[in-house]
């Protein structure tokens, strides 16, 4: 496609090309028809004729393709060069092709256009020219008639030169009195004598202006001069007062800084205290834990307590059971105590009654001896097991009351321990109530330590500020110094003024004024005259 | 080796692939130039048809001892006639015209074939059709169809002009070879080879230089007339290439 377009846009490239492609198919051809005429006896003449019909054949297509092109383009580019030739710069050789000849037609038309434009130029130039030739044809006649009117006036302008010469020379000397005639019928002198008029008015007025503005200057400069006194010494006391007002700032500086330091001590001091505050809270915190621990303990020694108590309400009751079951044997005893001397009374009679047999009651007066024997060791048993009953029953009664004192020891203990497990509770408690407080007070400690810091950074504000202020009052009482001083010097050029002013009235007092009450224009024929 | 059946063969070869080549050209055209880029595709296919049966053997009539080939008789008879009008149709010219152009290259084609076989008087006759034929056909195109063609666009009348030249060149040749021909300075293989290379160039060249400035006839009204004559309904499409 590359190789397309490129043949396209270069003319030569694809003349160049078509030739080729010409002469390769002729070539071609011609190599074709030398083979047949080689090949065959009677060819050659065919061949021949063939080979140039084909040549003339690719000659004229070659020469229609692009000898026809070539002519038409060329022939519109020298139809549109002869027509810019005979003047007609609107002849237009428009092409669209993007070769050579493209280029041509468009470097033609820009010429075309070039030349249009260089021909409406010249075209433009002549006739300014010609413009210009006549203005100066009509500008020189009117020179002419100017010089001969100028000449005439000349004269007159010298006589009225004269004359104003002479009213320059007495205005330069100082006398604006005299007045010039405005009616010389020369428009220059008339408006010469005019503005001399005005000039000589309007330099008397201008004069008795100054006077009167001298007599204001000085009466103003004194009033300057007075009041430049008054702020002078004003300033003076300004710079003073504002000198004593920045060693105050700086006394409180000073002391500024020296609140600072015990306020930053103060700030340290705070942050011990918290520090020592979160410590106790923490102790706090841990003795909360051990009350708590010791009230539990509390608990389970009442809980023990109780116990052993009720351990010792049922070994009362076991007691008093076996006081019971002791009176039951001690009557059982007596019982027997009853039977044994029955017994020992029967063996008595027994033996009476032995004895009363004789012989054949010894038996039994054996047996009657040895009841009575059984019967007195029954009784000395029952009198023991009576004495051990009654000796039990004493000590039982002594366990009874010993338990009694014991119960009561305990309910004793028990109220005691009670008490003291209250005691813990409370004491935790209140331990808690500590704690919570240490907690509110070590927050507050710290609020306070950066409240304290912050109205430290503050105060070192302040006194920052301070030693600013001091610094810039000294400033402003210099500045008040160097304007007392420029006050001195405006109070000097006050007087010096006075006194220039005094010498203005003295030199303006010298020139002769006209009244400007009256007309301004003089009336009548050209004259210098006094008024 | 010398025979006029490959050659006949190569012009088939040619003509095909450049049935193909245009087949597929045609269609990035608009559909208004297509329908006479068609006709155009239309006679390269004829061609090649022709020259099959030409290199088949097929259709020659024989007549003493002259012969014709009756496909390739036809395929002139059809493209000559053809490209002729196509070539009046570019000016804009009117049916009347363009249908007097068909018929009088029609006529000098026939008139040529049939001095082919006479002998004489007729022989000549023929060649003197032919001749008169050409120059009415000059007359024509330089005449009132210029005259039209003084009508349209000047691109639309630059293209005529160049396909009236190529007709007119190529044509003008054919006959010069019909007379080296009729009087026999050529024998039958150059015959067979030039006629064929006529023939691919009256044909393949023509179309394709239509092909290439067919933007010109897309753009144009009487371009668009063109197209409606040589194959009915147009569309609108337009581009912006010149001719060239």
């Amino acid at each position: 496609m590359r190789l397309v377009s490129t043949i396209e846009e270069r003319y030569s490239l694809r003349v160049t090309t078509a030739i080729g492609l010409t002469l390769v198919t002729t070539l071609a051809f011609g190599v074709l028809f030398t083979a047949y005429a080689g090949a065959t006896a009677a060819g050659a003449v065919p061949a021949l004729v063939g080979t140039l019909f084909v040549l003339t054949l690719n000659m004229g297509l070659l020469g229609i393709v692009l000898g026809g092109n070539v002519a038409v383009e060329f022939r519109e580019l020298i139809e549109a060069a002869k027509s810019i030739e005979d003047g007609d710069l609107e002849a237009t050789a428009d092409s669209n092709r993007r070769d050579e000849i493209g280029q041509l037609a468009t470097t033609l038309d820009s010429m075309r256009r070039s030349l249009k434009e260089a021909f409406d130029e010249s075209e433009r130039a002549k006739r300014a020219a010609e413009a210009a030739r006549a203005d100066a044809e009509s500008a020189r006649e009117r020179a002419e008639a100017a010089r001969a009117e100028s000449e005439e006036r000349n004269e007159r302008l010298l006589e009225y030169a004269d004359e104003i010469g002479t009213a320059m020379t007495t205005a330069a000397s100082g006398d604006f009195r005299r007045r010039l005639s405005t009616d010389a019928d020369i428009d220059a002198v008339d408006r010469i004598a005019k503005g001399y008029n005005e000039m000589t008015r309007d330099l008397s007025e201008t004069i008795d202006e100054l006077a009167a503005f001298a007599v204001d200057v000085e009466a103003t400069s004194e009033a300057v001069a007075n009041d430049a006194t008054a702020v002078e010494e004003l300033n003076e006391s300004l710079a003073a007062d504002i000198r004593a007002l920045a060693d105050d700032v700086v006394s409180q500086a000073d002391q500024l800084e020296a609140t600072v330091a015990e306020t930053n001590d103060l700030s340290a001091t705070i942050e011990e205290v918290a520090s020592t505050t979160d410590e106790v809270a923490d102790r706090t915190a841990d003795a909360t834990e051990i009350g708590a621990e010791g009230a539990k303990r509390v608990e389970d020694a009442v809980e023990s307590v109780q116990s052993v108590e009720d351990a010792i309400d049922d070994l009362a009751i076991l007691i008093d059971e076996l006081d019971d079951r002791m009176a039951a044997v001690e009557s059982t005893t007596e019982l027997v105590d009853d039977i044994a001397d029955q017994t020992n009374l029967l063996a008595l009679n027994a033996n009476v009654e032995a004895a009363r047999a004789d012989e054949a009651g010894s038996g039994f007066a054996v047996v009657a001896n040895e009841v009575k024997a059984l019967s007195e060791e029954s009784q000395t048993a029952i009198d023991d097991i009576g004495s051990i009953i009654a000796d039990a029953r004493a000590e039982v009664d002594d366990v009874t009351a010993e338990m009694a004192t014991t119960r009561e020891r305990i309910e004793t203990g028990v109220d005691t321990v009670t008490d003291a497990g209250e005691t813990i509770q409370d004491l935790t408690e209140t331990v808690d109530e500590v704690d919570t407080a240490m907690e509110d007070i070590a927050q507050a400690t710290d609020s306070g330590a950066a409240a304290t810091e912050e109205v430290a950074s503050t105060v070192q504000s302040v006194g920052d500020a301070a030693t600013d202020v001091a610094d810039r009052s000294r400033d402003l009482a210099d500045a008040a110094d160097e304007t007392a001083k420029t006050m001195g010097e405006v109070r000097s050029r006050a007087e010096d003024l006075v006194d220039r002013t005094n010498d203005l009235r003295d030199t303006l007092e010298t020139f002769e004024t006209r009244d400007t009450t009256t007309s301004h224009e003089p009336v009548g024929k050209v004259e210098v005259n006094d008024v | 080796m010398f025979e006029p059946t490959p050659v006949y063969a190569a012009s088939g070869v040619v003509y095909a692939i450049a049935f193909v080549v245009f087949l597929s050209w045609s269609r990035r055209l608009s559909p208004r130039v297509r329908r006479m880029c068609h006709v155009l595709i239309a006679l390269v296919g004829i061609a090649a048809f022709a020259s099959v049966l030409n290199a088949a053997g097929v259709g020659v009539i024989t007549y003493g001892a002259e012969s014709e080939n009756l496909p390739d008789l036809i395929d002139d008879l059809l493209a000559y006639s053809l490209l002729c009008g196509l070539a009046g149709a570019l000016a804009g010219a009117s049916r009347q015209l363009v249908a007097t152009l068909v018929a009088v290259v029609f006529l000098m084609r026939a008139s040529f074939a049939a001095a082919t076989f006479a002998d004489g008087i007729v022989a000549i006759g023929g060649v003197l059709v032919v001749i008169v034929g050409y120059a009415v056909v000059v007359f024509l195109f330089a005449g009132r169809v210029w005259e039209n063609a003084e009508q349209v666009s000047d691109r639309q009348r630059l293209l005529h002009w160049k396909a009236r030249n190529l007709f007119l060149f190529l044509f003008g040749m054919l006959i010069v070879f019909g007379v080296a021909v009729f009087v026999d300075l050529l024998d039958p293989f150059v015959t067979g080879v030039v006629k064929n290379y006529i023939d691919v160039l009256f044909r393949v060249g023509f179309a394709g230089f239509l092909f290439a400035n067919a933007s010109v006839i897309e753009d144009d009204t009487s371009g668009a007339l063109l197209a409606e004559r040589a194959g009915g309904e147009g569309g609108a499409e337009t581009t912006s290439n010149a001719a060239t």
